[in-house]
This record gives C-alpha cells, structure tokens and sequence, in this order.
C-alpha cells in the first residue's frame, strides 16, 4: 500500500444503487452479521425469523434523538436475514440501533415491540456505559447503542499460548477488582491497561494462565438493591449478565470514552501472551441481560424472541438459570450465534480457551429436557478455529442439572471439578469419611474422567462464587447483609471452619492455625493432578469479610488490596513455591491416571498409599490421615513425592515408605514448620536426618522428595586424600 | 488539521495542530508526503491535545510506512492524555517518543539507526 487512507473503489460493488432516507445504499451482504466496514460504506445484516420489517435507526454520537431512520427496502432482505450497505457514514461518529416490526403475541413467544430501538446483538462495541459507574442519562430509551468499529491491530505476530492444557495453572480475577485499589499503584487502576502493569507479579507468582472474569459488555447498574449497612447502591459488579457479546467491556478500558476498548483489550492479550500466560474468558450464554417477562427489551426479545429463548408453552420464560430467562442453546440459530461469538474471540481477539458459566443449560433441548448429544457442545468441541481453546463447563445450572463427570465431553471439554472443591474443604476442617474421596481426587478423579484424563478436572478450593480461601479458614457461616436481601443470598454449603473464632482475630493460636490451613488447601490443590485453578487474591489471604456472594459490591470488599503483598508474605512464599514445586514434577501435571505398577521402571508404583505405617493406608471413616506416594521417571530420574496429609488434631508419627537404590528423603514443606523452613525451593530441599520415621503436626501438611544423593565431589575427595 | 513544517539541522519539524479530537482526522498522505526519505522527522503535537482512535491508526500506519522507507521518526509534545491513551492501547512502545523539539532533534541525529542512514 503506497498511502494509508484510500477509499478503495475498484468494485463495481462499491457503489450505491438506492437511496434511503436521504443515504445512498445498496443491497448489502447477508454475512458476517453486524455491523461491518466495506469500502466506502458500512454493511448492516441482522437476522429475524419473524419480523415484517426493519429500519435501521442512526444517532450522531452522544445525542439522544435519532437523526436518521432507513427502512430496509424489500430488495435487501433474503429469506429472514435484512442487508443493507449503506454509505457516505461518518463512521467514527455514529451509533446506530434497529427498529423491528413483527407480531406481539406473548402468549406463543412473539414480543416485537417497534416503539423500541434495539441494540445489535453482534454489535463490535457499545456505547453507554463507557465509563464505569457513570451514571445513565434518566430514562434513555435507548442506552446501549452500537458502534462502528475497525478490526486492524498491530499483533506484532502473536500467536494463542499454545501449550499442554495441563500444564495450565489457571489464575481466576476479576479485571476492575485486580487492580481498583488505590494499593495497586497502576497507572490507569481498574482496567484492561492496569492488568498489564501487573504481569510481572503473575509471572513471578507462577501462573500462566488467567481467567478473567465476564468481560463481554454488561451493565453495572443492572442492580436495583442497595446496600442496607452503607445506604450505596448495589451493582452487577461481576458481570454475569451479558448485553453485548461481541463487544468488550467498555468501562473497564482506560480508554473506553475513546471507544478504544477494543484496542486496549487486544493489547492486554497480546502482552500476556508475550509473557506466556494464556488468556480464559469467563462467557455467559445461559441468559442475557433481558431477564423474564418484566426485564427490558434490548435485543434478542424484540428481535426473536421464540428463537433466542425457551419457552414454555404459554410464551413464559423457562429459568434454568435463576435470573429469569434462559438462552435457546441449541436451537439451530442460537448455536451458530454462540459459536460465531466464540470464533470471532478467538480469531480476533487471540483468546485461549473459554469457560462456560452454567454450562448444563447448553446441553438442554428447546422445552428444557437434558440432551445426550447436544448439537451446540458438539458444534463446539469440533470447531476448527477453536481447535487449540481449553473448553471448560461449569457442569451445573440451576434448575438441578448437575453433569461433573458427566458433561457430555466429545474429549475436548474440561469441568470445573465441584466434588474436588467440596471434599477437600470437608478434609481439611477434619470431617471424618472424606480421606478416600480425597485420595481420588487427588490423582484426578478417574472415578470422574476415566476415559477423558486427569486434564478434564479443574481442580479448586476456591472461586469468584463463595468465600475466598482466607474466609473459608475464618468463617463458620456467610455474612452477605450487605447484600440487601437479609443474608438470605448465597450459599449456606460452605465447608469453612472458623479455627475458633468468627471473623478476624487477634488471638494468636488462631491466626497460626488460618495460615496452616490456607498453606495445605493451596498445597494440597497444587500437587493435585488435574488443571489447579486459583481465585486471585487467596496467595496473599484476601478477605470478603465472610461475604459468600458478593457479585454486588463495587468496593474493597472486592478489590485486590495489595497491600496484602506485604502483610502476608509468608503465604505468598509458600504459595509461590508450591507452583514452583508444580512446574518440577512433570507426574503432577499428567493426563494419565496413576495405575499403581510400576510403568517407568523407577522401583516403585507409580502411586501408592500409606497411613502412618508405610503402605498400610487407614480408609475408615474416622481416620483423617492421607499418606500417597507418587513415582515416575522425572526429566532428572526418577521422580518421588510423598504427599501426607493430617487433618486430624493430633499430631502423628509416619513411618516413611523406604526408596530405591541412592534415593534419599528431602523435605519440600512442612506447614507444621515455622517460616522460612515451612517450604524450600524445589532442587534445594534439605534432607531428612532419620530417613525411616517423621512426625506429622496437627492439621498440617508434609511433601518430601525422594531423589538420589549428588555425586561426591572429586575435587573434595582428592583434598580429603 | 494544519500542517506545518521547519527544518532543524538535518532533521524536518513536522508541527500539527487543530481539533483532531472532533470529525477531523489527521490526513495521513498529507504527514507523509512531509517525511523525506530515507530521512529523519519529527512530529510536534505540542498544539494537539487528542486524537480519535481513526487518527491514532492513521498515525501508527504513517510511522510504519516511514519506516518502511528507510525514514527515522520521532513524536515529541505529547499532552498527558495522548500519552496517557497510547500507553493504554500498547501503541507508545512503537513510537520514539522524545519530551520536547530539541530532545526528539537529538535523538534523532545521535541515534545509531539515524548514523546509519546518514
């Protein structure tokens, strides 16, 4: 190209052929749907199974009237899709929407409504909610309008992190909370561009990859409560309630009253990726921002609502998703928008993989009923572009679907491993009968993923929804008044223990015992095989302050405070070595289940159990003691870890199983053990003086490496000599 | 847009000013046919508070084909929020970007790439 900004013209279908309101137009092209820069015009297509007719309605930039309405000529419409290109836009200043004309026939599914303007539902960007918390201009008939938008990015040849999913170790934040708090010491806190600043803490944590809470666009003040203690308003702070799919979150661009936000996600990818951390969107396609019969109109309900939603036979809304409305997943045409959605965020935004928010609702047919083949999973999990993306269910909705370890999988999709999360917690408070569960949870859950690999188990202790890691070790129960719904909200099946006192706690022995028990969760997750996944902010001991549910809080209860960094050193150490510990042992992060034979010709099994006799494992109910060994051939040698694990109150005697050959015992961590010797770095663990006998610590943890001696030092020989 | 341009020692003064943060757009064949050859520039948006996002990809295509024609360039006079909106989309870190006329004239004429084409 010899100058930059050529209007190309050298078609002869670059010229209109109509004129429409005042604007040449001509007979648009019916794909890519949305909105999409042609020469010299814009191309508008927008599908409905039902209306009659459609204008398209445009607004200079910010204004609240329209100054335009095409109507689309009969010319431009094939079968249910309206195309018209339309030119002479002046596109970096215009918004646009769509009227639609059709029958309002509630009672079988019909809700067209042509006194609304609707929003583009493959809208690229949307205006209105630009700047976080602005507050919306009273009774906008229309708030969230699309923009016209350019795809160029400078990727500087970035490429997707495309590494083994299992050695994924997946990162959980939210974008505005990772660094809004005034300790964050970004320069542009709370955004796509604050995140980048903090990279370097998320390599040197260890992580590589994050998984970011919603970011498609949604409304913040799509909250009507407030907050009965403080008297603020209540927010959709979390995001779980989609406008626009195709669209990044405005205001949590630094730039989103430029409209660049686009840019300054892409941006965000591409320097993650730089630093090899791969980047997991958290999407939403069980429901839409439209809610039930009561919610606004603002796409798909004036659109198409038969074809976008479930419906029950008299026209309501089916709720499997618990905020009133329920997106038709496997209708023909909603699975290709789904899936048009997922491939324009990976080819377009280089994104990595996805998980999917109450994702039991994709597997249900039209009236609701679960599917062994749903045509949408498939479609998914054979995609070409997303060939190389991690899929990952939230195997639950909440119409009582629960499908962990059933998810219908095609080999391609992980789980969020809920029954991982839930004996763990349950073993560590010391609840008797869970030390077999957790014995298989520990090597993967094959009981779970036989056939599908240790990689479809996302392990956690911890996620967005629940206490935090530092809350589960200091409340019995959720303390969500702030919430406005009198502690009603949220889940009462926490498995926390309190250590002794509700909340924080001066008492000394407390305290001890809350950061005991953070460092097993987080050692016990870390050396789990399946993909561990942390919640940001629990390696330092953030709190919610018992909050279990706080999707509404746009405050410190939320926000990473980074202060915690210093506060709460010891954990991050340990936390960080852990993963440390995670990227030596190549046994932690195989696809393959442990059989119990001895495959690499190592000397011992490749698992094995024990008590605190050696290989006498105690599955009682009341036992709380889980000694495994894992071996296999390591990059090094063989490869030995001893994992035991006393929930019990007691401290314990172990005898330790005996090694091959020159192998010895060397301790990685012991959180019995006082800071600094409670963890070492991998390769330098010191070794055990009595290589037959240890004692375990009350409510501790105790991993061990079992590699041979270093060679004696010839130079130290021959000075001996 | 107003384009004006002044030479100091070797090195042209591209200065730009106007409302670029309203329906103009900077005019990008207009700032490359200002750029010599295989030749040193700056651009001055000391008068330039803003650019819409057009403009700032119209900037970032004029600096990629100067380059591509074997021409140093440098932007000096950034405001604090044009700065501050190409730190956030990751453009600053393609652009030399200097303080000031005098610094970006420096830099020019003592960079290593700037010898070379000499």
């Amino acid at each position: 190209m010899s100058r930059p900004v050529h209007v190309v013209r050298d078609r002869i279908d670059s010229f209109p052929t109509d004129e429409v309101g005042g604007f040449p137009v001509r007979p648009g092209r019916p794909f890519p749907f949305g909105a999409t820069l042609v020469p010299g015009g814009v191309n508008f297509s927008l599908f409905s199974s039902a209306a009659d007719a459609l204008s398209l309605v445009l607004f200079r930039l910010g204004e609240r009237e329209p100054f335009a309405e095409l109507p689309f000529p009969e010319s431009c419409r094939i079968g249910g899709v309206w195309a018209m290109t339309v030119f002479g836009l002046d596109y970096e200043h215009v918004e646009y929407g769509y009227r639609v004309q059709g029958p309002a026939q509630p009672r079988i599914g019909d809700r067209f409504d042509p006194s609304r303007v609707l929003t583009d539902p493959h809208a690229r960007a949307l205006s209105g909610r630009k700047v976080w918390a602005t507050p919306p201009q009273p009774d906008d008939p229309f708030p969230h309008r699309a923009r016209l938008t350019f795809d160029d990015f400078d990727w500087e040849g970035d490429t997707p992190v495309r590494c083994t999913h299992g050695d994924l170790v997946i990162y959980e934040l939210h974008v505005r909370g990772y660094t809004r708090h005034p300790a964050s010491d970004v320069t542009h806190p709370g955004t796509y561009a604050g995140l980048v600043e903090k990279i370097p803490y998320l390599k040197d944590l260890g992580v590589n990859c994050v998984e970011l809470m919603p970011v498609f666009e949604f409304d913040e003040f799509d909250n009507d409560r407030v907050n009965p203690i403080s008297g603020d308003r209540l927010m959709n702070y979390w995001g779980y309630s989609t406008l626009g799919f195709f669209a990044p979150k405005a205001g949590y661009a630094a730039t989103g009253r430029y409209g660049m936000q686009r840019d300054e996600f892409k941006n965000l990818v591409k320097e993650l990726h730089r630093a090899g951390i791969a980047v997991v969107l958290d999407v939403v396609f069980n429901h839409t921002a439209e809610g039930n019969e009561n919610g606004p109109t603002i796409h798909f309900r004036g659109l198409d609502n038969r074809t976008y939603y479930m419906l029950t036979a008299d026209g309501q809304y089916y709720n499997f998703s618990g905020t009133g409305n329920t997106l038709n997943c496997n209708h023909p045409i909603v699975r290709d928008y789904i899936l048009s959605c997922l491939r324009y965020w990976a080819s377009e935004y280089h994104v990595d993989g996805f998980r999917f928010d109450l994702a039991a609702i994709l597997d249900r047919g039209e009236d609701g009923t679960p599917l062994k083949s749903p045509p949408l999973v498939e479609a998914l999990s054979y995609d070409p572009l997303l060939r190389d993306c991690i899929l990952i269910a939230e195997a639950w909705d909440a119409g009582g679907l629960y499908q962990v370890g059933t998810f219908p999988d095609y080999q391609r999709w992980s789980e969020w491993n809920g029954r991982y999360r839930d004996v763990l917690r349950r073993f560590l408070k010391g609840d008797p009968g869970t030390v077999g569960e957790l014995a298989t949870r520990q090597v993967g859950s094959p009981d779970l993923y036989r056939h599908r690999g240790a990689h479809a188990s996302i392990n956690f202790v911890t996620c967005h929804d629940g206490f935090t890691l530092a809350d589960l070790v200091s409340y019995n129960d959720k303390h969500n008044e702030e919430n406005g719904e009198d502690n009603r909200d949220g889940t009462d099946d926490n498995s926390s223990w309190n250590c002794g006192a509700e909340g924080p706690s001066d008492d000394p022995q407390v305290r001890s015992l809350r950061l005991r028990q953070m460092k097993n969760a987080m050692a016990l997750l870390l050396t789990s095989q399946g993909i561990p996944m942390i919640c940001a902010g629990d390696e330092v001991a953030r709190t919610q302050r018992g909050n279990n549910n706080a999707y509404c809080h746009d405050g410190p209860l939320n926000w990473f405070d980074w202060s915690l960094l210093d506060e709460n050193q010891e954990l991050f150490r340990f936390v960080r070595a852990c993963l440390a510990f995670r990227a030596e042992h190549p046994q932690l992060r195989s696809s393959e289940h442990p059989c119990g034979e001895d495959r690499d010709d190592v000397g011992l099994p490749d698992v094995s159990w024990h008590g605190a006799e050696a290989w006498q494992p105690d599955w009682s109910a009341e036992n709380r003691l889980l000694a495994v060994m894992r071996s296999s051939a390591g990059p090094n040698g063989p490869d030995h870890i001893y994992l035991a694990a006393n929930a019990h109150w007691e401290p314990q005697d172990l005898s330790l199983p005996e090694l091959p050959g020159e192998c010895r015992w060397h301790r990685f961590a012991d959180t019995s053990a006082a800071a600094p010797a409670d963890v070492s770095q991998p390769g330098a663990e010191p070794i055990l003086a009595d290589q037959h006998q240890i004692t375990i610590g009350p409510r501790s943890l105790l991993i061990l490496v079992g590699r041979p001696l270093p060679a004696p030092d010839p130079t130290a020989l021959r000075s001996i000599r | 847009m107003k384009l004006r341009t002044r030479t100091v020692g070797t090195v042209a003064v591209i200065s730009l000013s106007g409302e670029l943060d309203g329906r103009s757009t900077l005019d990008g064949d207009q700032v490359l046919d200002l750029i010599p050859r295989q030749g040193r520039a700056l651009l001055d948006f000391t008068d330039v508070s803003y650019l819409n996002s057009r403009s700032l990809r119209i900037l970032l295509l004029v600096y990629r084909h100067a380059q591509a024609s074997g021409s140093q360039v440098a932007l000096v006079g950034l405001s604090e929020r044009l700065r501050s909106v190409l730190l956030a989309v990751g453009f600053l870190s393609f652009f030399v970007v200097a303080a000031d006329v005098a610094t970006g004239v420096a830099l020019l004429t003592n960079s290593p790439e700037a010898s070379a084409t000499a």
